[in-house]
């Protein structure tokens, strides 16, 4: 039977010189975007409902959130040194159920943007493309 | 500059160096297929050797285990302790405030997999001073 688990607890963990660690933080996180791949195949003799098939290929997944930004934190520095030089880091996004699942991701393009209003703490927003298959 | 790990950590395999190696052990777990695997990991008690050492203390899954790594922190017993638990929230997703401040306290160890809280050692010290202070108001 299907289980309603909740949003608090979900993690999200950094790899730094092989060790996963987690992203502090976080307010907001999501993985959105896999998908299969299709084309349509829809011909000039066909019947009045279009056709479609699969590529073979899988769309990837991306991966963005908002965190509450700390200049200072080593996690936050390692993160915003991968926008600036880019590398392939691996992610893992580690859920709340009783498992708990986990999902590990190649980012390979990240962003971090940056937000200060006067009636708000310091805040960061994140983006991380994926590549290749999830593990 | 050697620091030890506080709690069992996961490991990247494929970024594992040579050095490294001779620290991972691997533990039952599941694949994302929910198979049974074997997974890397860290665990516990492990010290780290070198500059990962002072990273590992900066995030707070490490304290220093000498006196090199603890010169090079720069911080008190207290900075350590206090970012090893702000360290175990994040990697437990504990991101809201107020529980942030419960787990702090020692009202909650974490949550269960239905979201509800987990007691710690200070869950019924806080709820009977909560009844108690609700009581004055009346």
């Amino acid at each position: 039977m299907p289980n309603k688990v909740p949003s608090k607890g979900t993690a999200l963990l950094m790899e730094i010189s092989s060790v996963y660690t987690a992203f502090p933080q976080i307010t907001s996180l999501s993985v959105a975007g896999e998908k299969a791949e299709t084309v349509d195949t829809t011909t000039l003799d066909g019947g009045a409902a279009k056709t479609k098939a699969h590529t073979g290929y899988v769309e990837n997944a991306s991966i963005s959130g908002e965190c509450l930004y700390d200049p200072d934190d080593t996690v936050h520095i390692a993160f915003i040194g991968k926008v600036r030089t880019p590398a392939v880091n691996n992610f893992k996004v580690t859920y709340a159920d009783a498992t708990p699942t986990s999902e590990i991701y190649a980012g390979v393009g990240f962003g971090f943007d940056k937000s200060a209003s006067p009636a708000d703490m310091l805040r960061g927003s994140f983006t991380i493309e994926t590549t290749g298959a999830v593990t | 500059m050697k620091a030890r790990l506080h709690l069992d950590q996961f490991c990247d395999i494929s970024k594992v160096t040579p050095e490294l190696q001779p620290l991972v052990s691997w533990v039952p777990g599941l694949d994302r297929d929910r198979k049974p695997t074997q997974v890397a990991v860290y665990k516990a008690g492990t010290i780290f050797d070198g500059a990962i050492a002072l990273q590992l203390c900066k995030t707070g899954q490490a304290a220093p285990a000498d006196d090199e790594a603890a010169l090079a922190l720069g911080w008190s017993e207290q900075q350590v302790e206090s970012q090893r638990v702000e360290y175990q929230m994040n990697a437990m997703g504990i991101n809201n405030k107020g529980d942030r401040d419960l787990f702090r306290a020692g009202v909650i160890v974490g949550y269960h997999a239905d979201g509800q809280y987990k007691p710690g050692p200070n869950w019924e010290a806080y709820h009977q001073a909560i009844m108690e202070k609700e009581d004055a108001e009346i």
